[in-house]
């Protein structure tokens, strides 16, 4: 089904969303800026109207685009509905996940040629239908925010002492959401800066869940998903092995990479040119063409440069890392040898797992206090609700 | 948490017949569907104020936990003789009204770049059998009712269900002796830059709103497993249309500012005050609402009515003095202060300040 800018689309009992402009869009399929319509109620009139433009909550709506002519993707050509009812059931449904959208609906649209359907309130009107979709659309809460890739960001990254918390926040951030899949036993597979969205307390959250899929069947998976998915430059050498052993550490790969883009982000850099991007070269050239921040590439090319041998241990350097904000130079300083280790292009030198690195931190300082302490309540007798006892 | 046993048939569908306990006051019954909206099946009740009642429910279409707000409590039995037919309408009229308003506030809040609020999901409407065994008693059917299929739809408005801990229950279970600086300052900033954008006015269809929070507490605030601080219950806002107050909204005791007995409409530094409270709670680890029964709080103050009082006239100081550095006591000072005239104008404000003193004292 061919979806439009500013086409309705609907489910059976009424549920009305506006597609308002493509964000991100792949052969495989499209993710739309969206908002969901509400109908509200003229208590003295009785009658419903439809809610104006600026009484709709912005969502993100996943289409996946059908089948595709000459498509190598033997999955896609055989149900295009899959990964969106996997993404639906097994990575957004199964838990509350912070780093993850909220999702809202999963169904077979109705449409109409026209771009405006209902005028009536679907479940008192009539709801004429003029044909169902066979493919699902997927809709999820909107995160508000920035993309780590988009300009604003770029510049706060320019801005101390903006600078160094945010790069540090993303950062922790990005390998606590590893950590996190890896005790749900899923995968992400790639780690790209315009699925990770920033909000004004420095709070990340990731709407690429599309690509997240289960460890044990990455073999399966693999048959299923060609490497021509990926970024080559953002993703671990084994994504673009067809024979290649996925595992956790395939996804500490990536966030090494992006880490590394984050610590040594330059100022005149736009992630929307993807092919420009080269990691290897800007480690290793030394007249690099992309300017890098003050000292920073300096000291990012020393760190990496750096023989496996004498990484420097997590244990050391996690502690020390949480007791002050550090400036970028100094991050790098600290987390050249994860890094390095991190990008190992044999899976076997690399750290174990995200956990493992998170769990080298055994000296938190009274920043995180308050959040390890928080998580030692949630074990099972501690859960309870912030609703409750207070209507 | 209550589980939900009491059950029925009714037009084929099941429906669960809750009791609502009411401190002081009769109990009072009402029914929900089972199954909400052919889609959300109810899991348990979780808490319930005057009127509305909050419930768990399970998204069968996403497989996913949630929480739906109604509206249950309508109190109809006072309304049984035809004459109070009209009253009754209003009431219902009114209580539903507040819990559209409540949705369209998070919307409004989710559109302006929050997302320390529950997400909104849906809105729907479902059967209220209540309404036919009360219709039934009515002798005479006001001409208004006779859309009877829509007074018998009850709206649910489905939200988030944030994965958290109150603060209230965290205060008061681990943090009895107070919480310290660092922490109460990276949550209360959380929330004041929410009470920001609150307190920015809008427009819709020409009208323009203005909001007050005005329920600050900690029982409103959850925080998540990485510390993340959420606002919750928008019930309970003031609202303004063009300058006329149309919802007049909730406060608690002990939290709430001197002016809330006054009737007149509160502005922005009611939710500095609500701030000041909170922060001070945090802090010190004991409730204003004790210290609203202490002797020495009894105090003459030009707001005090014959009505109960419901604001803190005189506070601790000697629990907050040689603890913290004496820029909090100043703070906190400012935030309390019985003139609203003395505190800071607005959240922004305040937010700043919050700030300043996290980056040099905490």
């Amino acid at each position: 089904m061919n979806f439009v800018q500013g086409q309705r689309i609907y489910d059976a009992i009424g549920t009305e969303y506006r597609l308002l402009s493509p964000k991100r869009k792949t052969p495989w399929n499209t993710l739309w800026s969206a908002e969901k319509l509400f109908w509200n109620y003229r208590f003295q009139e009785q009658e419903f109207y439809l809610s104006n433009e600026s009484e709709r909550l912005p969502v993100l709506i996943r289409c996946p685009s059908g089948k595709p002519e000459n498509s190598t993707s033997t999955f896609q050509s055989m149900s295009p509905n899959s990964f969106i009812e996997f993404e639906a059931s097994q990575v957004l449904g199964e838990a509350s996940c912070r780093w993850f959208s909220q999702p809202l609906d999963l169904f077979q649209p109705h449409h109409h040629p026209a771009i405006s359907c209902c005028q009536t309130l679907p479940h008192y009107g009539k709801l004429t239908t003029h044909g169902r979709a066979e493919e699902m659309v997927l809709c999820f809460s909107n995160p508000q925010g920035r993309s780590i890739a988009s300009d604003l960001l770029s510049h706060a990254f320019h801005k101390p002492p903006l600078d160094r918390r945010l790069r540090w926040n993303i950062i922790l951030e990005c390998l606590e959401l590893l950590s996190w899949l890896e005790s749900k036993e899923l995968m992400l597979s790639s780690l790209h800066p315009d699925e990770l969205i920033v909000d004004s307390h420095g709070h990340l959250y990731f709407i690429g869940t599309d690509h997240i899929f289960p460890c044990q069947q990455s073999s399966r998976w693999r048959k299923f998903v060609t490497s021509e998915r990926f970024i080559p430059t953002l993703c671990a050498p084994e994504m673009l092995d067809p024979n290649g052993w996925l595992d956790h550490r395939t996804d500490l790969y990536s966030w090494a990479v992006l880490s590394a883009w984050i610590l040594s982000q330059p100022t005149d850099y736009r992630l929307s040119n993807h092919a420009d991007f080269d990691l290897t070269a800007v480690f290793q050239k030394t007249d690099n063409p992309i300017e890098f921040s003050t000292q920073c590439q300096k000291i990012l090319q020393q760190s990496l440069a750096r023989t496996p041998d004498g990484p420097m241990h997590a244990k050391t350097s996690f502690p020390q890392l949480r007791t002050r904000e550090w400036t970028s130079e100094e991050l790098v300083h600290r987390w050249g040898g994860h890094l390095n280790q991190c990008l190992q292009p044999n899976p076997s030198h690399r750290p174990r797992s995200a956990t493992a690195l998170m769990h080298t931190d055994s000296l938190p300082n009274q920043k995180f206090r308050l959040k390890t302490f928080v998580k030692k309540l949630f074990s099972r007798q501690h859960v309870r609700h912030g609703y409750e006892n207070h209507a | 948490m209550k589980s939900l046993h009491n059950r029925f048939q009714f037009a084929g569908r099941e429906f669960i017949r809750l009791t609502l306990r009411r401190r002081g006051k009769k109990d009072s019954v009402c029914t929900i569907p089972a199954r909400i909206a052919n889609r959300y099946t109810v899991i348990r009740q979780m808490a319930h104020g005057g009127s509305g009642v909050i419930l768990e429910i399970f998204d069968d279409r996403m497989a996913h936990h949630l929480v739906a707000k109604t509206v249950l409590d309508y109190q109809l039995e006072r309304y049984t003789s035809s004459s109070k037919t009209a009253d009754a309408l209003t009431r219902i009229q009114r209580l539903r009204h507040h819990l559209q308003t409540e949705r369209r506030i998070l919307v409004q809040l989710n559109r302006r770049g929050t997302n320390s609020i529950p997400v909104p999901c849906n809105y729907v409407y479902d059967c209220n059998p209540r309404f036919d065994e009360w219709l039934e008693t009515q002798e005479k059917i006001s001409p208004k009712l006779d859309e009877t299929d829509l007074l018998r739809s009850e709206p649910f408005l489905i939200m988030q269900k944030i994965d958290g801990i109150s603060l209230s229950k965290l205060i008061n279970t681990y943090y009895r002796q107070g919480m310290s600086l660092r922490e109460t300052l990276d949550i209360l900033i959380q929330i004041t830059s929410v009470l920001e954008v609150l307190e920015q006015p809008f427009t819709i269809e020409n009208k323009i709103w203005e909001l007050v929070y005005q329920d600050l507490k900690p029982g409103n605030i959850v925080i998540g497993d990485s510390g993340r601080a959420r606002l919750i219950d928008f019930g309970g806002c003031q609202l303004l249309l063009d300058g006329i107050r149309i919802l007049s909204g909730s406060h608690t005791p002990g939290y709430c500012p001197p002016e809330q007995q006054t009737r007149e409409p509160l502005d922005r530094r009611a939710d500095v005050y609500g701030i000041g409270s909170t922060m001070y709670h945090m802090l010190t680890g004991i409730s204003p609402r004790k210290l609203l029964s202490l002797p020495h709080s009894r105090t003459v103050h030009k707001h005090r009515s014959s009505r109960k009082r419901r604001a803190v006239q005189v506070w601790n100081w000697k629990l907050i003095e040689g603890k913290y550095p004496s820029s909090v006591k100043k703070l906190l000072k400012c935030c309390l202060s019985p003139e609203r005239e003395d505190r800071f104008p607005n959240a922004y404000t305040l937010t700043r300040e919050l700030t300043h003193l996290k980056t040099h004292h905490a």
